[in-house]
């Protein structure tokens, strides 16, 4: 129902009023068109009424005009004509009048009043010469006149000179002309009495055909008359139909009254909606924003951790085969102890021997010692005979001695080198111990670090992988921002529309107590 | 004889001739029902040429003795010339104007 109230009022697309549709003929019932029509006619015979009135008005303005004209051109002809033949009668009076007179001041005055006509008569023809330019009789007066002046003058001396004789000869002379002056101005006169008389007759045949021309125009206008009001009979038999469709159109204007009325309040309940989704599509985007900026630190920060995974990696790599470097080099160095070990033991040996020869040596010492003093005690006893066998026993027995002495020392020799070698098997004995314990920890290190290898590498891929995950979630919030700026386009869009609803609402809710006003003063 | 008497005409035509082309023009104006010159001077053979500077038609004329004429009626703007050939004093006036009054004096 709402669509329905709507329609007609509200395009599809925009949402906009379209005030020519509430006016639109095409969209209402049958009345607009014959609504139009009346108002078309009524024009019509408005514009009619006026043109024709103008235009006889026009037609009898342009003929009274011409009638103005003409009237005071003939009057001005006639006037001019009637001065000349007045003016002539004065010059010709008063020449006489100056011939009659014996006065000399009367004379001349008459004489002056005679030249005063003149001059009148000469601006009589000369109007005449204005109103009628190209007329022939004109000229010929104007010839006459000049032809005059010289004679006139000549009576009007003769007159002063009381010479009355030449005078009255002189005017006679004169006569001739101003008779046909006279005549000309006369046959003017007459002209312009006929003329006159044609030009009534013209304008009075003019005044009856425009009355004709009004008469059948009026005669016209009777005629599209009946034939609209034979019209407007006929369209006014529908009248009950109309009531009815009057009846319905009220009661659509209320439906539309209320409809416009909710959809105001909708429309009200939209905007607040869209105000509130506004506000929070504001707050997204800024959690967004500060989502991003921290997504990109963490990015940054996950780079510098892959890079440290990686220094470490390679650091226990090179620890890892330092290591085993050094692990070989202590088993070689335990190698070489026991060597060293072996040496000593055989140095041991030796000094054994040694010690074994220092003690046949002491024995043999001994012996010699106990010999010696044996051949002493012979010598002795050979006295003399012995003395050279008592120096050979003395030599020996001091050869025991030094034998003895030297038993000592390489005994004392051999005693240091038992402790030195006993010194260096116990050292011999540590470092190896030191070493195996070395090497059991640089081996223990090693394995160690190539579990930390392994670590650091599986910690690596890890957090590659984290990396490219976070790097795939901070994709998703930029495309989730970018589809809240979308949203937040729509909800604008959705603003502007709402704006254009409310209005195609209050236009409605006018249209419909507009139509609810008007069908009211209809139904009364 | 006769060309004796073709030489005194043409010496008198040329002396004619010879006064013209020697003759003075004067301007007198009609103006606020008065003439712009209340007396004027001239020489025997001198012109006068009288102006009407007012809205209304003028008249001028003589009734002296030296000299009758009648100009005629003259519009606005309009003006008439008259040559003075004769000695004497010339009472110059205005027919339609009778206040209107000039003399004019004509000498040898």
């Amino acid at each position: 129902m709402f669509a329905a109230a709507t329609d007609g009022f509200v395009t599809d697309d925009a949402l906009t009023v379209t005030p020519s549709a509430q006016t639109s003929p095409k969209k209402r019932g049958g009345a607009s068109p014959w609504k139009r029509q009346v108002t078309v006619f009524a024009v019509f015979m408005m514009l009619m009424v006026v043109g024709i009135a103008a235009g006889c008005g026009a037609i009898m303005w342009h003929m009274l005009k011409e009638v103005e004209t003409s009237l005071q051109e003939s009057n001005a002809r006639v006037q001019a004509s009637a001065g000349t033949r007045q003016t002539l009668l004065e010059v010709d009076r008063l020449l006489m009048q100056a011939i009659a007179l014996t006065d000399p001041e009367q004379v001349r005055a008459a004489a002056v009043e005679s030249i005063a006509a003149a001059s009148r008569l000469e601006d009589a023809v000369a109007s005449l010469r204005q109103t009628l330019p190209d007329d022939k009789d004109v000229s010929e007066m104007e010839k006459l006149v000049e032809t005059v002046k010289p004679q006139r003058m000549k009576v009007v001396v003769a007159a002063r000179k009381h010479d009355n004789a030449a005078a009255l000869e002189r005017l006679a002379g004169i006569s001739t002309p101003l008779k046909r002056i006279d005549e000309l101005s006369s046959a003017i006169q007459k002209s312009q009495a006929d003329r006159q008389l044609a030009s009534t007759g013209e304008r009075q045949e003019g005044f009856r055909k425009v009355m004709q021309i009004l008469g059948a125009v009026s005669v016209g206008g009777v005629l599209i008359s009946l034939l609209f009001y034979w019209r407007l009979m006929k369209r006014l038999s529908r009248t009950d139909e109309v009531e009815h469709l009057l009846v319905e159109v009220h009661e659509s204007a209320e439906r539309l009254d209320a409809d416009g009325q909710q959809l105001t309040q909708i429309n009200a309940d939209m905007r607040e909606a869209n105000a509130q989704l506004a506000a929070m599509i504001g707050r997204f985007r800024s959690s967004f924003g500060a989502m991003d900026d921290e997504s990109r630190n963490a990015l940054v920060a996950l780079e510098s951790l892959t890079q440290a995974c990686q220094n470490s990696m390679e650091t226990s790599q090179k620890q890892s085969k330092d290591a085993g470097v050094v692990s070989e080099q202590i088993r070689t160095t335990v190698a070489h102890m026991r060597g060293l070990q072996q040496n000593t033991q055989a140095l041991s040996n030796s000094r054994s021997q040694i010690t074994s020869f220092t003690q046949a040596i002491e024995q043999i010492s001994a012996t010699t010692r106990l010999l010696s003093m044996n051949a002493a005690v012979e010598a002795a006893r050979a006295g003399d005979a012995g003395r050279g066998f008592n120096v050979v026993a003395q030599s020996i027995r001091k050869l025991s001695e030094e034998t003895q002495s030297a038993a000592v020392q390489i005994r004392r020799a051999s005693d240091d080198i038992t402790q030195q070698l006993a010194a260096t098997q116990k050292s011999v004995v540590l470092t190896r111990d030191v070493m195996d314990d070395c090497a059991q920890r640089i081996s223990a290190l090693e394995q160690s670090a190539g579990y930390n290898r392994q670590l650091i590498e599986a910690m690596s891929a890890k957090v590659l992988g984290f990396q490219s995950a976070f790097e795939r979630q901070t994709g998703r919030v930029r495309d989730m921002d970018g589809d809240i700026g979308a949203l937040d386009g729509k909800i604008q869009a959705e603003y502007a529309n709402a704006e254009l609803l409310d209005g195609t609402a209050v236009a409605l809710t006018e249209t419909s107590s507009r139509m609810l006003r008007r069908v009211a003063s209809v139904m009364q | 004889m006769n060309h004796s008497k073709i030489a005194a005409a043409c010496l008198m035509g040329l002396f004619a001739l010879a006064g013209q082309a020697l003759a003075a023009e004067y301007t007198v104006g009609q103006k606020s029902k008065a003439f712009t010159v209340k007396k004027l001077s001239v020489k025997v053979g001198d012109s006068v040429k009288f102006i009407n500077e007012d809205p209304f038609t003028h008249n001028v004329f003589s009734l002296s003795d030296a000299k009758s004429f009648d100009l005629g009626s003259t519009g606005q703007g309009g003006f008439k010339n008259i040559v003075f050939d004769k000695p004497g004093t010339i009472e110059v006036e205005c027919a339609v104007h009778p206040e209107m009054k000039m003399v004019v004096e004509v000498t040898k």
